[in-house]
């Protein structure tokens, strides 16, 4: 590359990272800045940092039982969403179901429908079972915008797996299940993470739902209980804005411990290896 | 130990047809291989008997047993593939072990076993190695291990050698054969070279379109072949196909064709039964040598052109250039007469 290409694409990704990162940096700027230069809008840089609104929201009890919340919501549907897009994939990889291009596209076309449209149908049935303001109706309804996502990457993953290993481990003595369970699973492990990721994540930062469907720090997650830190006279943006970064902790450590993971696997059936 | 039967079998994919009513019966201990080009459905044969893919009609037996609607696990049969399909998450003893786990054997008597089966197949040093770290010869004898580990009523290979390199080639299928020869399993092998099926089988068919062209010993397949498609698949070089008029003058070929009509005949002949002179020969026929292709034992001269093209023997002690003129001499026995319009044999 040419220093004039190299300088370029330095340029490129400064401009890249400036754009997506500003926004963490001013979250993380306005959180250690002290209530009164906040309320003065002075300066972007705080004259002096100060961890009063972390100590503020981390006092308040209901912290933690959001962060929980968030975390059993999250995980909760990552693993129900890995359960049932796994087997879904590999039937659809693997075995010759009748009917698999059909289903591929009605899970690809249920990918898109806009969550809002989504709402109020879902607030009926949840209510009618009884799940209002409960984990259990996030997890069910996180696992079911997830699936077609879990659904579409571990059939791809499947695919990847070659079909002399299915058929090797039938003839081998395991049943369907047991060659799913004993050869496909090991193999698809990348698959797994990249999917669970990738699932994990939007659970975590999905608010729309969370809002319509919990009442209560019963079940209320960490996007929703930020939005509705309670103020006296105005926004408590200092303790908002410290909610959101630790927030943002998890999602980041994860994502960075599993990054080449799930670049593998977001890319996988894209090039024949 | 088992015989393996087809009745009647049809297999169609879409529109591809597979299998087309087949019926054949593999004895108890025989080492069977279905010859054909690629592509023709000889593997769904091989998936049909194991079990893993079911015929659209008719059925597969075991002996008397009816075990179409067999799941493959029920089967006891053992397969060796193509690409090897070891298991790439777990080592060698633990790919060799497989098969017996499933079948409840504890995890000390299974290693064991291992073992055993990877001494006797020069694999002892390789025991705790994972697949990817093996050549393609020792991924072979693993996946021959791992078919033999359980003793299966049936023995399936698709293709197991095409992988290999010229050499290695040899070797493995010198070690089915000794396997073969030690266990006596019935062995269904599938494969498109000709000459693999010839030096392993007990019996070859022959393939073409989902239909069994013939179906005898490799020594029957090549000395009388079933139609055009058997000969010109069966036999290298391949067997000169040269239509009857353009020999009907040539002792040998009119002491064949007796009162048949050469215009309705195509005459066979295996280049080995060709002898190509230098010097001129009675009976000999004489045409203008295009190549001189030497092939170590044998050297061979391709003389004449279009449809008089024809591929023979160099005589031992005789000297042929390009653009000489080369004089063939053949027997009437090397004369193989098919029928021009249908392809079948006519003797």
């Amino acid at each position: 590359m040419t220093p004039l290409g190299r300088f370029g694409l330095g340029l490129g990704l400064s401009a890249v990272m400036l754009w997506s990162l500003a926004p963490f940096v001013w979250q993380l700027l306005t959180s250690v800045t002290p209530p009164a230069e906040l309320e003065a809008h002075s300066a972007l840089f705080p004259s002096a940092p100060t961890l009063v609104h972390y100590r503020a929201i981390l006092a308040g009890q209901p912290f933690g039982r959001l962060m929980l919340n968030s975390f059993v919501a999250a995980s909760g549907a990552t693993l129900l969403a890995l359960v049932l897009g796994s087997l879904a994939g590999f039937a659809l990889a693997k075995l010759h179901a009748p009917g698999r291009v059909a289903t591929l596209a009605v899970v690809v076309t249920l990918s898109m429908l806009p969550p809002i449209a989504t709402v109020s149908p879902l607030f009926l049935i949840v209510n009618a079972l009884g799940m209002h303001d409960t984990l259990a109706a996030l997890i069910l309804v996180y696992a079911g915008f997830a699936l077609p996502l879990a659904v579409w990457l571990m059939t791809q993953f499947f695919r990847g797996v070659p079909d002399e290993l299915y058929i090797a481990a039938r003839v081998d003595g395991c049943s369907a299940i047991g060659a799913f369970m004993r050869v496909m699973l090991p193999l698809a492990v990348p698959g797994l993470v990249a999917t669970a990721l990738l699932v994990f994540i939007y659970a975590w930062n999905e608010f729309l739902y969370a809002l319509s469907l919990t009442a209560s720090t019963a079940s209320r997650t960490m996007p929703v209980g930020i939005a509705l830190f309670p103020g006296i006279h105005e926004v408590p943006w200092g303790e908002i804005a410290a909610g959101s970064v630790l927030a943002t902790i998890p999602a980041v450590l994860l994502a960075i411990s599993f990054q080449r993971r799930v670049l593998e696997g977001l890319t996988a059936g894209a090039v024949k290896a | 130990m088992a015989s393996v039967a087809f009745d009647r079998v049809s297999k169609r994919f879409g529109p591809a047809l597979v299998a087309d009513d087949l019926s054949l019966e593999i004895a108890d201990g025989e080492f069977f291989i279905f010859l054909g080009p690629s592509g023709c459905g000889k593997s769904t044969l091989l998936h049909m008997i194991a079990g893993v893919e079911a015929p659209s009609s008719g059925c597969v037996r075991f002996d008397a047993r009816d075990v179409t609607a067999l799941p493959p696990q029920r089967r006891d049969v053992a397969m060796v593939f193509q690409s090897y399909a070891l298991y790439p998450h777990l080592d060698v003893t633990d790919n060799l072990a497989f098969p017996l786990r499933n079948r409840g054997v504890s995890r000390r008597a299974a290693r064991e076993e291992a073992e055993r089966v990877a001494t006797a197949l020069g694999l002892a040093g390789l025991l705790d190695k994972k697949p990817r770290q093996l050549s393609g010869g020792q991924r072979q004898r693993v996946a021959l291990g791992r078919a033999l580990i359980r003793h299966p009523t049936v023995f399936l290979m698709d293709e197991p050698l095409s992988n290999l390199d010229a050499a290695l080639r040899i070797e493995i299928r010198e070690e089915i054969k000794r396997v073969h020869q030690t266990h006596r399993i019935t062995t269904v092998y599938v494969t498109h070279d000709q000459e693999e099926a010839l030096a392993l089988a007990d019996r070859v068919a022959v393939l073409r379109d989902g239909r069994i062209q013939q179906c005898d010993t490799p020594g029957q397949v090549y000395a009388r072949p079933a139609n055009i498609f058997v000969a010109r698949f069966v036999g290298t070089p391949p067997m000169n196909l040269v239509p009857g008029t353009a020999l009907a003058h040539h002792p040998a070929v009119r002491a064949r064709l007796g009162r048949l009509d050469a215009s309705r005949v195509v005459v066979g002949l295996r280049p080995h039964a060709l002898e190509a002179h230098a010097a001129a020969r009675p009976d000999a026929l004489t045409s203008e040598v295009a190549l001189i292709e030497p092939a170590g034992a044998e050297t061979w001269v391709v003389a004449g052109a279009n449809e008089m093209r024809l591929k023979a023997r160099l005589a031992p002690g005789a000297m042929l250039e390009p653009r000489a003129s080369a004089n063939i001499v053949f027997s009437a026995e090397a004369v193989h007469l098919f029928d021009a319009e249908h392809g079948h044999r006519l003797d």
